[in-house]
């Protein structure tokens, strides 16, 4: 009876175990990370009799939360990955949006610049046409400056995503090494009943942290749980976790990098970082942000340094030859790497040598063992050449890639040191209009050929232009004379052409169309066509085209830049590789929002197959109460029967 | 399968979520009337806009040259053709003039006639155009052409550049000519459009004219009629470049809607789907969402 008894008192607890963890599971319907707990019963251990083993009732032996390890595993990889993408579909749409605005973009501004242009070939004279091209290439600079300054707040908008991410991560890394405590502390370190609820909170932080960065963990055979990011650096270990700090780009202090504190120093983690919204957003900054720099200063520079030389080709309404038209983007000094030696004080300046050339890249510039300079593009990682002569290097770099590299100043470098070469990455922001009166505006070509009023045949130069020139301009007329003995033309004076008194071969019954260049000595290359025919003794002259309101001739070769393709090796005009610059982000973000609903539909099933597992259901919950009342009831039975029985027993006995 | 409650809860939630996503996404479409709401939606299609749009700007642009130009040709080809007319008059008093018969007082009217169509000529030749610059001077538009040192001497100021407009791709038209071309390198003669009439009345007027003047003036008729033809020649030339360069806009234009505008009946009847959609997943939810054991207990 005694065993009775004692099995009914073990029944009670039992299910009254069981109640009390099914209405733990109903409370908690709706908390997150919560896994649903079951209470496992077993036999108490039997009584052996002379008859053998005889039961003794139930028991509790744990009460455990469901949860499937593997999906959980699952879960935290995906929610990184999930996070990873999301964070670049969110900032590649926003740079797409704003590169793409119909009406803010750069298009329609290049476009109406250069109808400015055209506007000015009808009517090269105007003041107020010409007042029209100014305002309209102000409008363009700043253009290519407002998208080099959005591109800033991108930026700005990735270092603030890295910081946030950084503390949150600190955070997590410290409540999930202070659960490991608290989980050490209750189960006394045994591991064999772990307190469920702090490993479903300890479950739900590693989430947390998964949506910022992609982890491993391990669990250790204490109940605690390590966790390691990127290359195995590890952020909580035990009951310590280790702290991230933000620290600078080594080349470029307003770009934030990920650091770990490695003894005294913090070490750039940045390059392992993967996953989560703290690796998408350095995804973004690699992938898209950085090209985006390159690509648009590409345009601004090529387009500046166009228009600069072909306006310095031209003549002004003041006589004067053309001077920039934009800003001079020619120079740009190399950046020195934070890790150089202290003493090292070398400046590199690269110099455009052919704008299309220019590649949409930052170049590398390393001074490695032997003394040698090896050069390396950025955007591939190819070495385009390396040798311990600097100049020699700059041929080579200046042959493919379109600038040259000279050292301008500085006495110390060292083995080791770094520098960083962006020829066009800063173009947006620095171009602006050099012109500051409309009468500076080159829309003639300075120098105009006539002919002679003698003349009885009808030879002409047309179609001519200087297309080279050194600055000056001839002192007197240029004449040449034709010789229809020896069909040549001859120019005097003799010592205004290079070689002196140069000759024109030219018989007019084959030669009429062809187009000529000859060296003014000191002036430059003078190109024409002739056509006609001119009879003996016949002369032209080539003279300075003063006051020349009314010729259009270098407007015009200004505005055929507009569809020529100068860009990136003559693959593209500036309006094609400005739409390059947009499908290219475009594609990426279509890609990115691809992989984010990808992503999306396998987070979504993770966290389904989690919730299927270990997710509390009313149902289930409402059966088991009713299965466990009835349980109890019927324990409770036992108890009666057994009082019953001791009571019969009692009553036998007083008799 | 087993299902949790939450489970449950976040994926009815979800489903309706992704069609209301849906339903905005074409909603919006609809609102602006457009198919492509950033260029990942259609990268290709994004750049391809840029581009065609640029098109379209450049022809309408190559319009605007051609009107311009269209405008001083017409006034070259109405000045020109006064200058012909004068010069026809004065070729008629020529000709009555060297009719020995007629007597000195009536050849000293008749130059006195010439001389006021001389006037004429010369302000013809001094023509400006719609900006004030004048018409045949060359590159030297605020150089007036001709000037008149007196005595039948004419010299011309201006130089002999002719600018060039360009009406469309690789495609450009000479402006006016210059007044070197047209006036004074006259061909067959060695006198110039204003010295030929001056000296014609000079010659009447001494009693001393002859064949030599006609031939002079002649000469001169036929080097401006000749401009006259050259100048209705690039008027044609400008309205077939006009035709080519519209047809380009409306071509251009057409891909750009097909690229760019929204088919309205296909988006209605997408939206019309989602709608459905959307209902049905919120009718679902409701209905399910209300069945517990716990309304048994």
């Amino acid at each position: 009876m005694a065993d009775l008894l004692n099995i009914g008192l073990n029944g009670l607890l039992a299910y009254q175990r069981s109640l009390s963890t099914t209405s733990h599971n109903i409370s908690n319907v709706n908390t997150e990370g919560y896994r649903r707990q079951r209470v496992d019963l077993s036999t108490q251990n039997p009584q052996y009799t002379g008859a053998g083993f005889e039961g003794s009732g139930v028991k509790v032996a744990a009460v455990t939360s469901i949860y499937n390890q593997f999906i959980e595993n699952q879960l935290t990889n995906n929610t990184s990955l999930f996070n990873e993408q999301e964070t670049l579909h969110k900032l590649s749409s926003d740079l797409d949006n704003l590169l793409a605005d119909p009406d803010a973009g750069l298009s329609p501004v290049l476009q109406s610049f250069f109808k400015s242009l055209q506007d000015l070939s009808t009517d090269p004279g105007s003041t107020p046409v010409r007042q029209v091209v100014l305002s309209e290439a102000e409008a363009l600079t700043s253009i290519f400056n407002d998208t080099y300054a959005r591109l800033e707040n991108q930026k700005a908008g990735v270092n603030a995503e890295i910081s946030s991410a950084i503390n949150d991560i600190n955070s997590l890394s410290s409540s999930i090494a202070s659960i490991n405590k608290d989980i050490l502390l209750t189960s006394g370190g045994s591991g064999n009943f772990p307190p469920n609820d702090l490993i479903d909170q300890r479950q739900t932080l590693i989430n947390e942290l998964a949506e910022l960065v992609s982890l491993t963990t391990t669990t250790q055979k204490d109940g605690s749980v390590n966790v390691f990011i990127g290359k195995g650096q590890s952020l909580v270990v035990g009951t310590s976790s280790q702290q991230l700090a933000t620290s600078n780009n080594d080349f470029d202090i307003t770009k934030l990098e990920v650091g770990i504190a490695v003894g005294s120093s913090s070490v750039n983690i940045s390059n392992q970082i993967t996953g989560g919204k703290l690796g998408g957003a350095l995804l973004f900054r690699n992938d898209i942000l950085d090209k985006a720099y390159n690509q648009l200063g590409r345009v601004a520079l090529t387009l500046s340094e166009d228009m600069n030389a072909q306006h310095q080709l031209g003549y002004d309404l003041n006589n004067v030859l053309g001077g920039n038209f934009f800003t001079d983007l020619t120079s740009t000094n190399a950046a020195s790497n934070a890790n150089n030696a202290a003493s090292t004080d070398h400046v590199y300046t690269a110099n455009i040598s052919d704008s299309n050339l220019i590649q949409a890249s930052d170049y590398r510039l390393d001074f490695g063992a032997g003394n040698v300079y090896s050069f390396t593009r950025l955007s591939d990682n190819t070495v385009i050449g390396s040798s311990a002569n600097l100049s020699t290097l700059s041929a080579t770099i200046s042959a493919s890639e379109g600038f040259t590299l000279a050292l301008t100043s500085g006495t110390s470098i060292s083995i080791g040191d770094s520098f960083l070469v962006s020829p066009a990455g800063k173009a947006a922001r620095d171009i602006g209009l050099a012109l500051t009166n409309t009468k500076q505006i080159a829309a003639s070509s300075p120098l105009v050929a006539s002919r002679a009023a003698a003349n009885t045949g009808d030879a002409r130069f047309v179609n001519d232009a200087l297309i080279s020139n050194t600055g000056s301009l001839p002192t007197a007329p240029i004449t040449f004379t034709f010789n229809s003995g020896s069909n040549t033309f001859v120019a005097s004076p003799a010592a205004a052409t290079t070689p002196a008194a140069a000759t024109i071969a030219y018989n007019p019954a084959t030669d009429s169309g062809t187009q000529y260049q000859v060296v003014l000595a000191g002036v430059g290359t003078y190109q024409f066509t002739v056509t006609g025919t001119p009879a003996n003794g016949d002369s032209l002259s080539v003279d300075v085209n003063s006051n020349a309101s009314g010729d259009n001739r270098n407007i015009l070769s200004m505005i055929d830049l507009q569809e020529q393709k100068t860009v990136a090796n003559g693959s593209a005009n500036y309006q094609e590789s400005f739409s390059e610059l947009v499908s290219e982000i475009g594609v990426k973000t279509k890609r990115s929002e691809f992989s984010m609903n990808a992503n999306q539909v396998l987070y979504d099933r993770a966290v389904s197959s989690q919730l299927e597992v270990s997710g509390v259901n009313l149902d289930e919950e409402a059966a088991d109460l009713i299965r466990f009342q009835q349980a109890y009831q019927a324990v409770a039975r036992i108890i009666t029967t057994a009082d019953e029985l001791f009571q019969t027993l009692l009553g036998a006995v007083s008799r | 399968m087993r299902i949790s409650t939450s489970q449950f809860q976040l994926e009815s939630v979800r489903r309706m979520l992704d069609q209301e996503s849906r339903l905005s996404q074409i909603q919006q479409k609809i609102s602006t009337g457009r198919k492509i709401l950033s260029p990942s939606d259609d990268p290709s299609g994004s750049a391809r806009i840029l581009d065609l749009k640029q098109v379209i700007d450049i022809n309408e642009q190559y319009k605007r040259n051609a009107d311009v130009l269209e405008s001083r040709l017409a006034a070259q080809d109405v000045t020109l053709t006064g200058f012909i007319d004068a010069y026809q008059r004065v070729r008629e008093l020529a000709v009555q003039g060297l009719n020995d018969p007629i007597g000195q007082d009536n050849r000293d009217a008749i130059a006195t006639e010439i001389r006021e169509q001389l006037s004429q000529l010369v302000s013809l030749a001094s023509r400006k155009d719609g900006n004030g610059e004048y018409l045949f001077s060359g590159f030297q538009g605020e150089t007036s052409p001709v000037i008149d040192a007196g005595s039948g001497s004419y010299t011309y100021a201006g130089d002999q550049g002719q600018r060039k407009i360009v009406i469309g791709p690789n495609r450009s038209i000479e402006d006016s000519d210059n007044g070197f071309d047209l006036f004074f390198n006259v061909d067959n003669t060695t006198e110039n459009a204003f010295s030929a009439v001056y000296n014609l009345a000079t010659s009447l007027e001494s009693g001393t004219q002859s064949g030599t003047n006609l031939a002079d003036i002649d000469a001169v008729m036929d080097n401006i009629s000749n401009f006259r033809s050259k100048t209705g020649a690039r008027l044609n030339s400008i309205e077939h470049q006009n035709t080519v360069n519209e047809g380009v806009v409306v071509q251009s234009k057409e891909l750009l809607s097909d690229i760019e505008d929204l088919d309205l009946a296909e988006a209605i009847t997408e939206l019309n789907l989602r709608r459905t959609g959307l209902e049905a997943a919120q009718q679902s939810y409701v209905r399910v969402q209300g069945l517990s054991l716990f309304n048994f207990l």
